[in-house]
């Protein structure tokens, strides 16, 4: 009966094939338009573009600072949730997606008022003779991981909780009734338990992060440039849209080859009898 | 109005000629579009201050006179307008944009010739009334500077480069157009020998005033708030922005010194929609007393000398004056088309070393 039912996902998959799947192809097939070899050889040439290659890495090394930093603050958050009686996690839930309704642009701005030299916290670190000059927060990569890890917490936290509300409190009670010490029974079989959503919230936070455009481009400084702002300024500023095409290619492999290899180790790790 | 926004964004991603897409963007247009049948015209202006004044200025009276209903777009983006040709779907009709994008779209092809049996040439000089340009605002990228932090602001680049003068942060455009020529005069360069940019000097002194850069700005917003929240204590901008910013009442002042010059042009895309409505929009952007509102209201100068008697005396003292302009410089827009794309890799390859 559910089979036959199937023809409910048609809308949504046909709006996806028109609105992301199409477009998204044609951008791609873009440097490939005067024959593949051309395009490869354009492809190389991007591959060894000294700029490129650094703004790769800026985006690569952000993104995963961000995805360290906030799975680690998110996790303790997403376990005490875990354990709460069901009916108590409403109102946290609701505070953690708050966030998530507010435009991401205001809230970039929210970090320019709080870090700025003249912002709320060097004026008041100053007020209190903390520091005599302002210290510079804002324009490196510092600002841009805590506006990044700010956006992003909230589907690191939902990402892991909907994996460890599902671990029964019961199991790690065993283990603590049969000699293991609270920690013992929270490392070896919580945590193993939890980590499919450990995994998923990285893989999730990791290629989000990849993708990040405004944030970087109003809170960090020159080094900062993540790949988002250059694929802007070839299209918009240059109108090349060739090369943003490569770069979009670049980022597309990258991203593909990080969910072939998550897919080996989630595979591997459900062979592990824990997690079933 | 929001709607209308992300479909032209869709039809942007569009890069070759497909039939499929296209058609399916149209039909969402025509949903957005209003249900009773009127003339419409569609603009794409800049957003920000300039966007208000056209609004104010332009795109209301001619409304009013005209029945047709001006929607504007404010994203101008040479890429956006290349794409639009490309996929055959061309959303804008009328396209405000500046010299160097109005160099890129005539060597691309994409612009149609502005009808000059309708819009009116007088008052006007020959090297603005193009073939597929009529111009709109005259402005420039200025030296700002922090009025709370500096009293004695710096009069020319070499000042601004100054950092035993002025010990504090900069801030400048991430984008190589206008810092290789302001990076060549901070050297001593005489303005007539700025072009052909000697890029090796350009780099340099790039290099000298890096460390003190705090950022570099990617939208007019930014090159404002920065200098203004005293994160820089000097900075660059474009006039009408600094316009706004002082009407606002904000810490922010220019110095027209070595100011470099940019003309912005009304455009009309090829193939399309409404370009009988869009020629008389630029009819009506051509008479004095509507150029005289925008300068008046941006600090910026009218293509009509006509205009130029109307503009209000409060709004006197944001435009420069003939002797400001004779200490400014033209933007060279034949040495940037023919080498924009090298210009950009190698300043993204500085920016980010």
């Amino acid at each position: 009966m559910l089979r036959k039912s199937s023809w409910l996902m048609a809308p949504c998959l046909a709006y996806m094939l028109v609105m992301y799947v199409t477009p998204a192809l044609i951008m791609l097939y873009s440097p490939f338009q005067n024959g593949v070899g051309s395009g490869i050889a354009s492809l190389g040439e991007a591959l060894v573009e000294p700029s490129y290659q650094r703004v790769m890495m800026t985006t690569f090394r952000t993104a995963l600072v961000v995805t360290v930093v906030a799975v680690l603050l998110g996790y303790p958050t997403a376990y005490y949730l875990s354990r709460l009686p069901s009916e108590k996690v409403g109102k946290y839930m609701l505070l953690i997606m708050f966030p998530l309704w507010t435009s991401l642009l205001v809230r970039t701005y929210a970090w320019i008022a709080l870090l700025q030299d003249a912002g709320v916290i060097n004026s008041t670190l100053m007020s209190t003779n903390l520091i005599s000059n302002p210290v510079r927060l804002l324009y490196n990569s510092g600002s841009v991981a805590i506006g990044m890890v700010q956006i992003l917490l909230p589907y690191a936290i939902v990402t892991m909780y909907s994996v460890m509300v599902g671990i029964k409190p019961r199991l790690s009670q065993t283990a603590q009734v049969l000699g293991a010490s609270p920690v013992r029974a929270f490392w070896h079989v919580f945590f193993p338990l939890s980590l499919p959503g450990l995994s998923a919230a990285c893989l999730l936070l990791f290629i989000m992060g990849l993708g990040f455009f405004v944030t970087p481009a109003l809170l960090g400084g020159r080094r900062d440039m993540m790949v988002g702002t250059l694929i802007q300024q070839q299209v918009v500023l240059l109108g090349d849209w060739n090369s943003a095409s490569l770069l979009s290619i670049m980022l597309l492999a990258a991203t593909i080859i990080l969910l072939f290899v998550y897919s080996r180790f989630a595979r591997l790790e459900n062979l592990v009898p824990a997690s079933s | 109005m929001k709607l209308f926004t992300s479909q032209t964004r869709e039809s942007t991603t569009l890069t070759v000629r497909s039939a499929l897409i296209a058609g399916a963007a149209g039909a969402l247009l025509l949903a957005a579009a209003p249900a009773v049948a009127q003339e419409t015209v569609v603009v794409a202006d800049a957003g920000g201050a300039q966007a208000e004044a056209l609004a104010a200025a332009l795109y209301e009276p001619f409304e009013k006179e005209t029945g047709i209903k001006v929607i504007a777009d404010h994203t101008t983006a040479i890429g956006k307008a290349q794409a639009m040709s490309r996929s055959g779907n061309v959303v804008w009709d009328v396209f405000i944009t500046g010299d160097t994008d109005v160099a890129q779209a005539t060597q691309d092809g994409i612009l149609m010739p502005i009808d000059w049996n309708v819009v009116p040439k007088e008052g006007l000089s020959p090297e603005v009334a193009q073939t597929y340009a009529a111009p709109s605002s005259r402005y420039a990228l200025v030296m700002t500077y922090n009025t709370n932090l500096i009293k004695d602001p710096p009069k020319s680049w070499a000042e601004w480069w100054d950092t035993a003068k002025y010990n504090c942060p900069r801030v400048m455009r991430n984008v190589p157009i206008d810092n290789l020529e302001a990076a060549v005069l901070s050297a001593g360069m005489p303005i007539d020998k700025v072009y052909p940019v000697d890029l090796k000097l350009a780099y340099e002194q790039l290099d000298k005033i890096q460390p003190k850069v705090v950022t570099f700005w990617d939208s007019g917003a930014q090159s404002i708030q920065l200098v203004a929240d005293g994160s820089a204590c000097l900075g660059t901008a474009w006039t009408s922005r600094v316009t706004a910013a002082e009407k606002a009442g904000q810490p922010v002042a220019r110095v027209w010194n070595q100011a470099i010059v940019h003309q912005d042009y009304f455009t009309v895309m090829k193939g399309a929609k409404n370009p009988k409505a869009a020629m008389k929009l630029i009819a009506f952007a051509m008479r004095p007393e509507v150029q005289a509102k925008i300068a008046s209201r941006l600090g910026t100068l009218p293509p009509n000398a006509k205009a130029q008697e109307l503009i209000e005396p409060a709004s006197l003292k944001y435009q420069p004056k003939p002797e400001d302009l004779s200490k400014t410089m033209l933007s060279n827009i034949g040495w940037w088309s023919t080498n924009m794309a090298d210009a950009y890799k190698k300043y993204s390859a500085w920016l980010t070393k």
